[in-house]
Parts: structure tokens; C-alpha cells; sequence
């Protein structure tokens, strides 16, 4: 954020005004997201507090007429990366290339595609679905988060995650065929 | 080939791309022509949208704690 080029000069009145007006609308959905990345709502309201002093310690860097939500996310993710996730028992990184030998194969895809019913993922309870998309890898639960709760589009993800596109969008494609698999489990286990 | 042995690899990508709102109107159309014939990749588009929005309406949103936003402004003047 230090080296933006683009840096802006608020006044004092300015700051104020960006943070009440720009900023804090974003409260809920980056609660939300704290408490899906930390599944714990006193981490969850540390990363919030945290978000928001960073947001307001480097508002210059926060151009006007941007998007303050993707803006909010990128700092939230980072936070959680370099202060919490480290603290956390979950491993640190997913080995993507094992993940993607399988996920991409015709054989996961067939499996996937012919086995999971429509039916029962609308008769599938709230609890269920957010189970199994609590247990997958953090990378993975973050690109269906921001896409599908939040809203955002992929060039939006590419700057919050620091990747590439083509990145959002393999890893969105891995990420929701894992959610399926979860799914399926679930299915099986419960009888549908 | 028959249509419904045919390499749908292209299309999977495609599928995402018309759900989540990324793709052309051509890549739509393209998209679309294609699911009129293909059973597969017709259960994956279903599929694969009823789950976006199982997960926008079945989720539970929490709540923001009392007084988080109060306590968060009242550091920035400290």
C-alpha cells in the first residue's frame, strides 16, 4: 500500500468523512468474512478492528471513486494471512498440484457431474452447506466466499488475492468441484 | 463423436464463466447452443448454479457484535 503512486491527500475532515461514509457500511460483510476465514468471533472482531485502523492509518492510499469493498477485503485477507493464519492449526498452503492432478481429471469431473442431484442440493439445510464449505482449505472456501456470498467479479478477486485471473478462475473451478465431492459426502451420509 | 461423448472441456470453463457473470454475450450464446445438446454439461450448469444460490440463501449471516463499529471509531481520534 506504501508504494501506490497514486497516493491521495485527505484533510483530517476528509478522512473522517471517506471512513464514516465509504468504509464502515462495510461492517457486516466484513464480519462475515473475518468469521469464515477464522471461524472464531473473537479473532473474527480482532481482524475486523484491526482491518479498519489499517484502513484508516493508510487511507491516502485508498483512491476516491474506487471500489472501498474489494479495497477493505485485499487489507482483511492480508491481515489474516500474516497475523492469524500463522496462530492457526490449518495448514498454511494447499498443495495445488496434487489438488489439480485429480480435479481437473475427466474421472473426478464425470463422478461429480453424474452423482449429484439437484434435487437433494435443495433439500440440503443451511448447516450442511456451510459445513461443507467450512471444510475446505482456506483458499479454496476464500474464492467461493468472495465470488458467490460477496458478489465480487473475478478482476475484483484477482486484486484481493494478489493472483493472476486465470488463478481466480482455476481455483474457483477446484474449489467447487471440492464443495461437490463434500457435498456428495454429505448426501450419502444422510440418505438422500 | 456424438455430442454426448464429446470433449466438453471448453464448456466447463464456459459454465463457470456464464454463472458467475464473466462471460460475453457471444460466449453465452455459444454456451447455450451447446447445453441443448449436451446432458452433461446441461446437469453441471444446473447444478452448478443451484449451489451458488444454496450457498447466497441458506448461509446464515452472523451478526456484528454491539458496539464493534463504536469501538472501532471511537480509536481513530486516540
Amino acid at each position: 500500500m506504501e508504494d501506490d503512486p497514486l497516493k491521495e491527500d485527505y484533510s483530517e475532515k476528509d478522512k473522517l468523512h471517506v471512513f464514516d461514509n465509504e468504509f464502515m457500511p462495510h461492517i457486516d460483510s466484513m464480519y462475515n468474512f473475518a468469521y469464515r476465514l477464522t471461524y472464531d468471533e473473537d479473532d473474527a472482531k480482532d481482524l475486523v478492528q484491526d482491518t479498519f485502523l489499517k484502513s484508516y492509518r493508510f487511507i491516502n492510499s485508498f483512491q476516491k471513486g474506487t471500489n472501498a469493498k474489494a479495497w477493505l477485503f485485499r487489507i482483511l485477507k492480508n491481515s489474516f494471512i500474516n497475523d492469524f493464519r500463522k496462530k492457526s492449526k490449518e495448514p498454511s498452503k494447499v498443495d495445488y498440484q496434487e489438488v489439480e492432478g485429480y480435479y481437473n481429471s475427466d474421472k473426478a469431473n464425470k463422478s461429480i457431474t453424474t452423482d449429484l442431484r439437484i434435487d437433494t442440493v435443495k433439500d440440503m439445510m443451511g448447516d450442511e452447506i456451510s459445513n461443507a464449505l467450512n471444510s475446505l482449505a482456506v483458499d479454496f472456501r476464500t474464492v467461493i466466499i468472495l465470488c458467490d456470498l460477496e458478489g465480487f467479479t473475478y478482476e475484483e478477486m484477482a486484486k484481493i488475492l494478489d493472483i493472476p485471473i486465470g488463478t481466480v478462475r482455476s481455483r474457483l473451478h477446484r474449489a467447487r468441484n471440492l464443495l461437490k465431492e463434500k457435498l456428495h459426502s454429505y448426501a450419502q451420509s444422510m440418505g438422500y | 463423436m456424438s455430442a454426448g461423448m464429446a470433449d466438453c472441456s471448453e464448456y466447463r470453463d464456459l459454465v463457470q464463466l456464464v454463472i458467475d457473470g464473466e462471460a460475453s454475450s457471444q460466449e453465452e450464446t455459444y454456451l447455450r447452443r451447446h447445453l441443448k445438446m449436451c446432458l452433461k454439461c446441461l446437469d453441471r450448469y444446473n447444478i452448478d448454479s443451484e449451489i451458488k444460490q444454496m450457498l447466497k440463501l441458506k448461509l446464515a449471516k452472523m451478526e456484528v457484535p454491539a458496539g464493534l463499529a463504536e469501538t472501532i471509531r471511537s480509536k481513530l481520534v486516540q
